[in-house]
Order: C-alpha cells, then structure tokens, then sequence
C-alpha cells in the first residue's frame, strides 16, 4: 500500500512544484513587464512606439529620446536627487546609530517614551500630503522655500524613524558583554562604539541606509511645492514636469522614468538582500 | 547623558513631523491670506470645505477606495506569500527582491510605467484586453478609472504586503504543521488553523500600513487618472494637495489635511499598540 502510493505522491509534489514555480513566475512577470516595456520603449523610435498592435520583437533602436530629455536641466536634477538623498543618508545613519546606541546601552529620563515617540514617526512620515501644507507654510515664515537645505532637512526627518528603529533592532542583538570587556581592555565609549558596536551592526546599516536613500529618491510631493527653480528641483518632480510637457510622447517620457530609475535598480540589485532582510526582520519583530 | 546623544533625532522630528502635525490643527482655525495668517477663522475653513458637496463624495469614494484596495492586496498578499514560502531559499532572495520591486520604483515614475504598460490606448494590456474581446479605454470611463487606480494602488503596496506575510509565516515554527500533517490536517485545513491565526499580528500591521500609504497617496491618482474623468477618481489626499497647490487655497487645504490628519493619528497609534515597541 505504502509503496503504490509513493509515485502517486512524487507526481502530486511535482505537480505543486510546477503550479508554484509557474505563479511566482506570472508575479515576476506582472511586476517587472511594465519596466521592462518602458525600457524598450525609450530606445524605440517613434513610429514603432506608437504601432497598434504593440510589437513585442526587437527592431530599431536610438537614442534620440534619452538626448532630447538629457538636453534642459535633467541632469541638474538627477545630481540634485543623488545630493539630497546622498546627504539624508548620512545624516540619518549617522545620527541613527548614535540614537540608536543610545537608546539601547543608556538609561535616562523619558527614554521608553522618546522611543515611543519615534515609533509612532514611522507612519507618521507617510502622510507627506497631510504634513507638507502646515510645512510649507512654516519654512514660508522661515524664508527656506526654494533653498537647497529644505528638502535634504525633509527627507532626513521622514526617513530618520525608521533608520533608528532598524539599527537599534540590531544594537540589542550586540551583547553587552562585548561592550565591558571592550572598557576592561581600556577602550573609551566612543572607541567601543566605533570598533565593536558599529562593525557588528553592519547589515542593519545597510538596510537603514537602502530605506532612506530610496524612500528620499522616491519623494515626490515635498519635492513639488518646497522648491520652485529648475536648478533646486529633483528627479522626481522633473519626471512630472515631463508628464506635462511632453503629454503623449512617450519616447522622451520613459526616457526620463528610466534615468530615475536606474540608481534604484542598481541599489537593488546589489543590496536588495539587506532591503528584504531589513523588512523581514522589522516584520517578525512585529 | 543619554538625551543628549539622542537629541539631534528628536529635533529633527520635532520641525519635520510633530510641529507640522500641530500647526496643521491650528492653522486650520486661522483666516489666512495666501501663506499668512490675518485672524482667527473658528470653524470657518472646516464648514466651507465640506459644505461643498462634492467634497462629501470625495470622503466617501476615498474609504471606499481605500477599503477595496486593501481588501485585494491583502488577499493577493496572502496567496502569493503562501506560494513563495514553498519556494527553494535558493531561488527566494531573487523572488523576492522581485516581488518587492514596484514597491521600491517611485510612484511616479511606478504609475507612469504600469499606465503606459497596462492601460494607455495603445498598451500591451489594451490590446491583450482586446485579443479577449474587451474593447476598453479605461481612462476615459469612471469605474474603470477607479478601478485603474485600485489596480495601481495594489501593483505597489503588493510586493510590500508579501514580505510582511512572508516573514510572519517563516515565523510559524514547522512543527505546527507536522503534527497537523500526524494527525490528518489536508493543506486547507492547516491554513486555516494554523496559518491564518498566527499571522493575525502580521496581517493587522500590513492592513494599518497599507491604509496609511492609501489614504496619503497622491501621485498615483496624479499621474494615471489625474482624478478623472470627471471627479471618478478624485481622492482625498489628491483633493488636500490640489487645494492648496493648484487652487493655492491655503485654508481650505489645511483644514482637509487636518481631518485627514485625525485619521492618521487614529492609525498611528492602531500602529503602536500594535508594533509593542519595547526599549
């Protein structure tokens, strides 16, 4: 009996082995397609970007879209995006990790209620819309509308919450131990914090470092209405303007959405392990 | 000692986050004249906001754009995170950063590629639409274009809400299943008695996230429908941006964003009780 079963078995767990394989794979496929369709239709030119039925093969190819979107101030833009979330990523790894440690390895006053407060920033962060108006209105008052600090200083403070919470996650698996016998063997706190906390909490570095630089990358609304000038403006926003500006050229459209993209993808790709560990593990902790 | 390490964390905050959060609420009690403040308004701002009927449906279509979405990225999040479970971990970290993929892509530049991939007049998905016999022009019928949106809206969040469910069933210790599988528990059966109820936590953290990323988007509906046709797909955070950016009516804008404002509060700390943030 066990025995005539066995093959019926071995073909149902193939059969599930393949059903799985097959719906990851149409996943993958709803996911990447679009990118991939944007891909090939900024090299295209445009009598066979606007064939009906869409042509799947390769033909043609030139870069003239790339050229006419790279000829005004895309490149401005870009290397203000890279600056901006250049900056908040330093900043808030920086600021972070002392935070974080902070957080983990001292007792003070409100420290449990600090903690909560920064928390409770994560979701806080997501309602851009909601906290741009009051903003604006306050960097109105400031005068620091239309200045390069404005959206540096936004993007660290919506994306510091989360940079803290990841590293701290990873201080508290660094035993304390490690710390006293670091100040045994006669190093300060801040030697110990730079030779032997921080190389441990590498990986969460990491992970906070690839959530504040794409989550600054990405932001669009911020970006919008805190700067007017071209030369201030970053990626996202000159992607918009593009919308606006070339309506229903798509060639130069997906032109300027690939040139925003490839910095993520390239961070992706290289790092995405840490983005998806970071997640993962944020999630288990609950 | 420590206050003082953690200080500059907390000032940051404070200007970027907690100070707008206040502002909000108390400019939307002023009279303002563009950007300044020229008296006190009471509830002036809220009442001719939502005097406004269409103001009203704006609410209305934006919970039930809401509510849908995050109905259908849950249950789609759930299947496909059941599925990748099962997958070789060789393979998974590649699945998996490409599952996360929207998620990562800006909305912008995410909702430009996923109109001109799967709903634009002469797209792929059009035409593949067309090849089944459906004739469509999605931007330019309103329920289509909501459900565009909802399409886009759940195209983003998806991959996201999977890694969530995913670590949440790694989480699930194994045994669990094999004595189920002892005691003659089908596939079905152990989803639903095993799975299900140790994933509540996880579930409610991605369902109070996802509403939260919802409820504030506003490049999606700008870039794929612009609200339309019509006002088919104009949402509240859409409605608060245009407001004050398009219409620069300041004080109408601030007293939207501070209802919206509430409903984030409330799931924020939805979020907290939740997160069992420990120091």
């Amino acid at each position: 009996m066990a025995e005539s079963l066995q093959p019926r078995v071995r073909t149902r767990r193939q059969v599930v082995r393949i059903v799985v394989v097959l719906a990851a794979a149409v996943v993958a496929l709803i996911n990447i397609a679009p990118v991939l369709w944007g891909v090939a239709t900024s090299v295209r030119p445009p009598e066979r970007i606007f064939a009906f039925p869409p042509s799947f093969l390769v033909g043609d190819l030139t870069t003239e879209h790339y050229a006419q979107v790279l000829e005004g101030t895309f490149t401005r833009n870009l290397a203000n995006s890279v600056l901006y979330s250049g900056v908040a990523t330093l900043a808030a790894v920086v600021l972070g990790a002392i935070a974080a440690y902070a957080f983990d390895r001292f007792r003070f006053p409100l420290r449990r209620q600090l903690f909560g407060v920064i928390v409770a920033c994560i979701p806080l962060s997501m309602g851009a819309a909601v906290l741009v108006i009051p903003n604006y209105l306050y960097f109105a008052a400031l005068g620091l509308l239309d200045t390069p600090v404005i959206l540096p200083l936004l993007y660290l403070g919506y994306n510091l919450p989360m940079a803290v919470w990841i590293i701290k996650g990873a201080m508290e698996g660094v035993p304390t131990e490690l710390d006293e016998a670091a100040t045994l063997d006669g190093a300060s706190r801040l030697r110990t914090f730079f030779s032997v906390v921080l190389p441990l909490c590498r990986p969460s570095l990491g992970a906070a470092s690839i959530f504040v630089f794409i989550g600054s990358w990405n932001e669009f609304v911020a970006g919008s209405v805190m700067v007017n000038s071209s030369e201030y403006r970053p990626v996202q926003v000159a992607v918009y303007q593009f919308i606006s500006a070339f309506g229903r050229q798509w060639g130069p459209l997906t032109a300027s959405a690939v040139l925003a993209l490839v910095p993520i993808l390239v961070l992706v790709v290289f790092f995405g392990r840490y983005l998806v560990a970071g997640l993962m593990r944020g999630a288990v902790k609950g | 000692m420590g206050l003082v390490y953690v200080a500059p964390v907390m000032l940051v905050l404070l200007v970027v986050l907690i100070l707008p959060a206040g502002f909000a609420i108390y400019y939307s009690l002023l009279k303002l004249q563009s950007v300044r403040p020229v008296g006190f308004a009471g509830l002036e701002n809220y009442q001719r906001v939502f005097s406004d009927p269409e103001m009203v449906e704006v609410l209305v279509r934006t919970l039930g754009f809401a509510v849908v979405t995050v109905a259908l990225t849950l249950a789609a999040a759930l299947v496909v995170a059941v599925f990748l479970d099962r997958l070789t971990t060789g393979r998974a970290t590649a699945v998996q950063i490409l599952v996360v993929l929207p998620w990562v892509i800006s909305t912008i530049v995410g909702a430009l590629l996923f109109r001109w991939f799967f709903v634009a007049d002469i797209s792929p998905g059009v035409y593949l639409a067309s090849l089944l016999g459906l004739h469509i022009k999605p931007l330019t019928d309103p329920t289509l274009a909501m459900v565009t949106l909802i399409l886009v809206a759940l195209w983003r969040t998806l991959g996201f809400a999977v890694l969530i469910l995913l670590a949440g069933i790694k989480a699930i210790p194994a045994e669990y299943y094999e004595s189920a599988t002892v005691d003659g528990a089908n596939t079905g059966q152990q989803f639903r008695l095993i799975t299900l109820p140790m994933l509540k936590t996880p579930l409610v953290i991605t369902t109070v996230v996802l509403t939260m990323s919802n409820l504030n988007n506003v490049e999606a509906p700008l870039v794929t429908t612009g609200g339309g046709p019509g006002d088919a797909t104009q949402i509240l955070p859409l409605a608060i941006y245009q407001q004050a950016f398009t219409h620069f009516d300041f004080s109408g804008g601030v007293a939207l964003a501070s209802v919206a404002l509430v409903l984030n509060v409330g799931l924020v700390f939805a979020y907290l009780r939740l997160a069992r943030w420990s120091v």
